[in-house]
């Protein structure tokens, strides 16, 4: 069950909007909880102490601007899928960092809402999947969106899982610092996640594209929000790793 | 015979005496004159250091010009809309009191369409991003073109200005002239930090795959489209070691840049 959120300071425009918000998400068969929100700060307090997957959220709101919010998402808590909702044609945005999923204009929210649901549910169902991996005698669950890289160790993989990581993974992970060694060869994990969002950079390395923070001269650099990794990028494997980037940046 | 050479000798001194003078003269003169040239050469230096800044400040002068003109027309327009907003009240108002509300309905219908049609402008940081943005999106919306616009302040200070404008305006200018060959008329704008790249993203509305039919993306006369400027487009990126990411996605035809610094 997911949980959607709304928060639009004019109750009209958000039970109107809620009201379409859940035609689309129920039109593809996603069950979730829906809230609307009327005023910011009760919103800050909800994020606290609840977990939301999507949240659409109006920019000119009192006590707190839809800019604010967004940078305590990006700051705490990255998994919420962002969605801005505003009244103006163009946005302004003095940093992006803050990478919203999408925006929708209020006047137009009959055309773009829908194409828009159908991208959130990808990402929502992405983000559910699942590696299936053998550590000694036991078989664990590691969702793929937790495994920031896997490096190559003689007949060993050892997985880089995120910070913010739960359930196996979170529990498995040796070392405290986020390392899960489990056997089996880099040839049959690329062969396995290919078009699931990997990318092999280097004859040692195979990357989540999603942590790609910047491509450039001196590799590519990975972050989870709270550590930082620069791999290298093998000679061979360059065009294709740009390439694939090219790709991750298309909109 | 001994006054006569002494006389002769006179003269000799006076002569030779005459022509030190004289040298001497001479050589002063071409001193000054040659201080003269220097002097000249310096002038003239200076002249053309003027008249470059003279240049550069009339440059600056029209910019600014440009620009109040613009700051005028808006304010005009601003003040027309005013206009306009109190008659179509009274219209809608008059329709409403004689018991037509389908009337005024009909009529506030009229001008949403109207006012869909006008441009908020953008306004960020750096001057030239919003001076083409605006000028270029403005001129879109008088066309009839629905637009989205998403732009972060980046400064694109690597780039020289001239590269600058032509490859965001050609860029622009490719996907207003496409989209108003399509049904749909829209026309989406995105100029965002991403991954370590400055990527610009415009799209365009198309009713059929310009990939498929037009692979080569050649400009033909009868029907202008996105051959034109790409050119210009894929030396600038070429220039600054970016990419160019051609694509189609959900009806729109894409160009993207990523650029580095």
């Amino acid at each position: 069950m997911y949980h959607i959120v709304l928060c639009d300071d004019e109750k009209e425009i958000l039970e109107e909007l809620l009201e379409r918000v859940r035609k689309c998400f129920e039109a593809r068969g996603i069950s979730a909880r829906y809230d609307g929100i009327t005023d910011a700060r009760v919103l800050m307090e909800r994020m606290r102490c609840e977990r939301i997957d999507v949240l659409f959220l109006d920019i000119d709101m009192p006590y707190y601007s839809g800019m604010d919010i967004a940078g305590v998402l990006y700051e705490q808590y990255r998994d919420t899928i962002l969605v801005f909702v505003t009244s103006h044609d163009a946005l302004v945005y003095q940093t992006f960092a803050y990478r919203p999923f999408g925006f929708v204009r209020k006047t137009h929210a009959d055309e773009e809402l829908d194409p828009l649901c159908g991208r959130i549910c990808g990402e929502l169902l992405e983000n559910t999947r699942e590696l299936a991996v053998r550590k000694g005698q036991e078989l664990m669950r590691v969702l793929l969106k937790d495994i920031v890289y896997m490096e190559a160790e003689g007949n060993y993989l050892l997985l880089r899982v995120r910070a913010s990581a739960s359930g196996d993974a979170a529990a498995c992970a040796d070392d405290g610092e986020g390392l899960l060694r489990i056997r089996e060869t880099m040839a049959d994990m690329e062969g396995a996640l290919s078009g699931k969002g990997f990318i092999r950079c280097h004859k040692g390395f195979l990357i989540n594209a999603a942590y790609i923070e910047r491509l450039g001269s001196a590799g590519v650099a990975l972050s989870d929000g709270t550590r930082c990794w620069q791999l290298p990028v093998g000679r061979s494997y360059e065009k294709e790793v740009r390439r694939r980037v090219m790709e991750l940046l298309r909109m | 015979m001994n006054t006569v050479s002494i006389g002769l000798w006179a003269l000799v001194l006076l002569q030779g005496a005459a022509l030190l003078v004289l040298a001497h003269k001479r050589k002063k003169e071409q001193a000054e004159y040659e201080e003269q040239g220097k002097l000249l050469t310096r002038y003239a230096a200076d002249y053309l250091d003027m008249e470059k800044r003279a240049s550069q400040l009339t440059e600056v002068y029209e910019r600014q010009q440009e620009k109040a003109g613009e700051l005028e027309q808006t304010q005009q327009q601003i003040r027309l809309l005013k206009h306009d907003m109190k008659n179509h009240t009274l219209v809608i108002l008059s329709c409403l009191e004689a018991g037509r509300p389908e009337e005024a309905k009909r009529y506030a219908g009229e001008i949403l369409d109207k006012l869909n049609r006008m441009y908020t402008y953008v306004h960020v940081g750096n001057s030239l991003l919003s001076y083409i943005i605006n000028s270029k999106l403005s001129k879109a919306g008088e066309l009839g073109l629905e637009i989205k616009a998403e732009i972060e302040n980046l400064s694109f200070s690597y780039m020289d200005s001239v590269d600058f404008s032509a490859l965001l305006g050609n860029m622009l200018d490719n996907a207003i002239r496409g989209a108003l060959h399509s049904a749909e008329k829209r026309l989406e704008v995105n100029i965002a930090a991403r991954r370590g790249f400055d990527v610009i993203t415009v799209k365009n509305s198309i009713d059929q795959s310009v990939l498929e039919t037009n692979p080569g993306l050649r400009t033909s006369k009868e029907e202008p489209g996105h051959g034109y400027g790409l050119q210009q487009i894929r030396a600038v990126t070429e220039k600054y070691e970016g990419t160019v990411d051609i694509y189609e996605k959900e009806g729109r035809f894409v160009v993207s840049v990523l650029l580095t610094d």
